[in-house]
């Protein structure tokens, strides 16, 4: 019964098209009210499908930045599985080669594959950039809430330090500390991450600030809940959710940061492949072959886009 | 009121004061505290290695750099040298550290208002023209542009002008500093992430500032579109962009290190980039306190200016006050 009802469903709501168009919320109602007591899983499967597909429809441009990141994802973590070559396998005779069945990405001066070079690099950059984020977001977390919470002399003494550290623009404290920490990925990341902290322990502290505030602490503290369980159940948890809407936000702008410093000559030493330094490898052949360096920059700018146009999607959602 | 007005300016001035002392302090820390061994650094920039040196020689050379003092004497030396606007020697160069920035902050300096104000030009015609059209596929056309631009690496937008202007068409020079042409690239490499920025402020204000009462009643008055948004919105929605001036300050610094490496500009930034490569701390320590003393500047200029541009701030902290 279920099934047949599904199968009769698709059509109308097909024949209904120009109407739903008009107002997405409506069709959203449409497809619960249409199985008001129909329970089963079937009818359960059929509504999660409708409402993914009125979700697509609504961000189009948004499914289709999934559908790349998440290619992107599987291909830096498993290289093997789209090509065969090895990042540093050279083959002198087929040196700087266009795009091509066998290259799609071309080859670079020591006739290594790009694609695979591209892949490889990948994992360094991205790996670099999500623990770049996490010192971020976790150091963030830690100052915020001690600030917010504690607040008093702890807290304008802390936001005061914020103040200086903001005062530094994130990328030149980041190449700071990569200067004293000395060059690869895991410094460049350490460097990023601390550059990019004080943004998270703002946000962190005005959200703490308004936690504080709430019945529940108050409920709380009257219970007799120690200063150490209400940060812990109370507070962490509520403030986590601004917190990695912001480092979903940042994504994109921590691989570009990450990629900059590696473009400089910070980053990891020449053979092994990173996003920036590769770029910068084919600074040299522009213009004999401009593949080197524009192809795996097209892949940072398509990876970027994807995450903040994901981003944005997702921050109007929950707004 | 007057009174309460200067109060506040000399309470600000002292505070960016301040600010910029503890930069100077953290900068020094990172650079001079966290390096096992600046001496083995400062040999390594001339060329040679700690075992190469007899220890009369590395004596002499502890003196000159004022490294042979414990490092609690050593910042109150330097941090005074630095107000008299002497940041020590470059190790690589051999000469002070204000010379060689002082000589290369020009072409620099020159590239970044020239990159600020086309990106200034370039978001306002945006948002006034995303607010402009009426056809909505436009405007959204229009309004995703700055998500693009705040996506590309500055450094890849950089090959890529160079790549089509210099070496497909042959209009402009791929590098060096000769004549206006050469100035052109880099200046829209530098632009791109500030007006990007710019533009997405924008964009938000203008559509919230469209939907306010007074452009309503602008409306009803029986005014037009365009001159509703010159005359009614372009100003009132312009306003907050005054305040990330200080951040686009910062974003034109990084820029210009990317800028005049890919386009092989001798400027602050190349001097920048080339410093970090050779791990020479006293250039870099002057270039963060000049950096972040510009972005404490222009904060401090436009918490000045901006109650001046608009009134209804004096009136909110005349109403707490």
């Amino acid at each position: 019964m279920a099934i047949l009802m599904s199968t009769q469903e698709h059509p109308t709501e097909r024949r209904d098209a120009p109407a739903a168009y008009a107002s997405h919320a409506q069709a959203t109602r449409d497809h619960t009210a249409s199985f008001p007591e129909d329970t089963s899983r079937t009818a359960g499967v059929v509504r999660g499908l409708l409402r993914i597909r009125d979700w697509v429809v609504r961000h189009v441009g948004a499914t289709i930045a999934l559908i790349f990141l998440l290619g992107v994802i599987i291909g830096v973590c498993r290289p093997s599985w789209f090509t065969s070559y090895g990042p540093s396998d050279t083959a002198p005779a087929e040196r700087l080669q266009p795009p091509s069945a066998q290259h799609i990405f071309g080859t670079d001066r020591l006739g290594r594959d790009l694609f695979s070079r591209v892949l490889h690099g990948g994992g360094a950059t991205i790996g670099a950039s999500v623990l770049a984020l996490s010192i971020a977001v976790i150091a963030g977390l830690l100052i915020g809430v001690v600030a917010g919470y504690s607040g008093g002399a702890t807290d304008t003494v802390l936001m005061r330090f914020v103040d200086v550290w903001l005062a530094i623009p994130g990328l030149l404290l980041a190449i700071t500390i990569v200067t004293a920490i000395g060059f690869g990925t895991t410094p460049v990341a350490i460097a990023i991450g601390i550059g990019i902290t004080p943004a998270f322990v703002r946000t962190t502290r005005s959200q703490v600030l308004s936690i504080k505030a709430s019945p529940y602490i108050e409920a709380a503290t009257a219970g007799g809940s120690s200063f150490w369980r209400i940060i812990l159940t109370h507070v962490l948890p509520n403030s986590l959710g601004p917190v990695s809407v912001m480092a979903l936000l940042d994504f994109g702008g921590v691989i570009m940061g990450v990629a900059t410093l590696s473009f400089l000559g910070f980053g990891a030493k020449p053979p092994a492949p990173e996003w920036g330094s590769l770029i910068n490898d084919g600074r040299d052949y522009l213009m004999t072959a401009p593949w080197i360096s524009l192809l795996p920059g097209l892949v940072v700018v398509l990876t970027v886009l994807s995450i903040n146009i994901l981003g944005r999607a997702l921050k109007k959602e929950a707004a | 009121m007057r009174k309460h007005a200067f109060v506040y300016m000399v309470a600000r001035i002292a505070q960016a004061v301040l600010v910029l002392w503890a930069a100077y302090t953290v900068t020094y820390v990172i650079l001079n505290l966290l390096p096992a061994d600046p001496i083995a650094l400062i040999l390594k920039a001339k060329g040679t290695d700690v075992s190469s040196v007899t220890p009369a020689q590395l004596r002499t050379l502890k003196q000159s750099y004022g490294l042979d003092q414990g490092a609690w004497h050593q910042y109150v030396t330097m941090l005074f040298n630095a107000l008299r606007g002497d940041f020590g020697t470059s190790y690589t160069y051999d000469v002070p550290v204000i010379k060689l920035i002082s000589l290369r902050v020009g072409s620099t300096l020159l590239i970044s208002a020239l990159s600020i104000v086309v990106a200034i030009v370039a978001a306002f015609l945006l948002a006034f023209l995303a607010a402009y059209m009426r056809r909505p596929f436009l405007r959204r056309f229009l309004a995703a542009l700055p998500v693009l631009g705040a996506s590309v690496p500055s450094f890849w937008v950089g090959l890529l002008l160079m790549q089509v202007f210099s070496f497909g068409l042959g209009w402009l020079p791929s590098m060096g500093m000769q004549g206006w042409k050469s100035l052109v690239l880099p200046t829209i490499t530098m632009s791109i992430p500030t007006g990007a920025l710019l533009a997405q402020l924008l964009i938000g204000g203008f559509e919230e500032t469209i939907r306010s009462q007074y452009v309503t009643v602008a409306r009803a008055y029986g005014l037009g579109r365009g001159r509703i948004l010159i005359s009614h919105v372009t100003k009132n929605a312009s306003l907050p962009t005054l305040t990330i001036l200080g951040l686009i300050v910062g974003e034109t610094v990084t820029g210009a290190i990317v800028a005049e490496t890919v386009f092989s500009r001798q400027g602050l930034g190349m001097l920048i980039q080339q410093s970090v490569t050779s791990q020479d701390i006293p250039v870099i320590q002057g270039a963060v306190v000049l950096a972040a003393g510009a972005f404490v500047l222009v904060n401090l200029a436009v918490d000045v200016i901006y109650p001046l541009l608009d009134p209804r701030i004096v009136l909110h902290s005349k109403a707490k006050g």
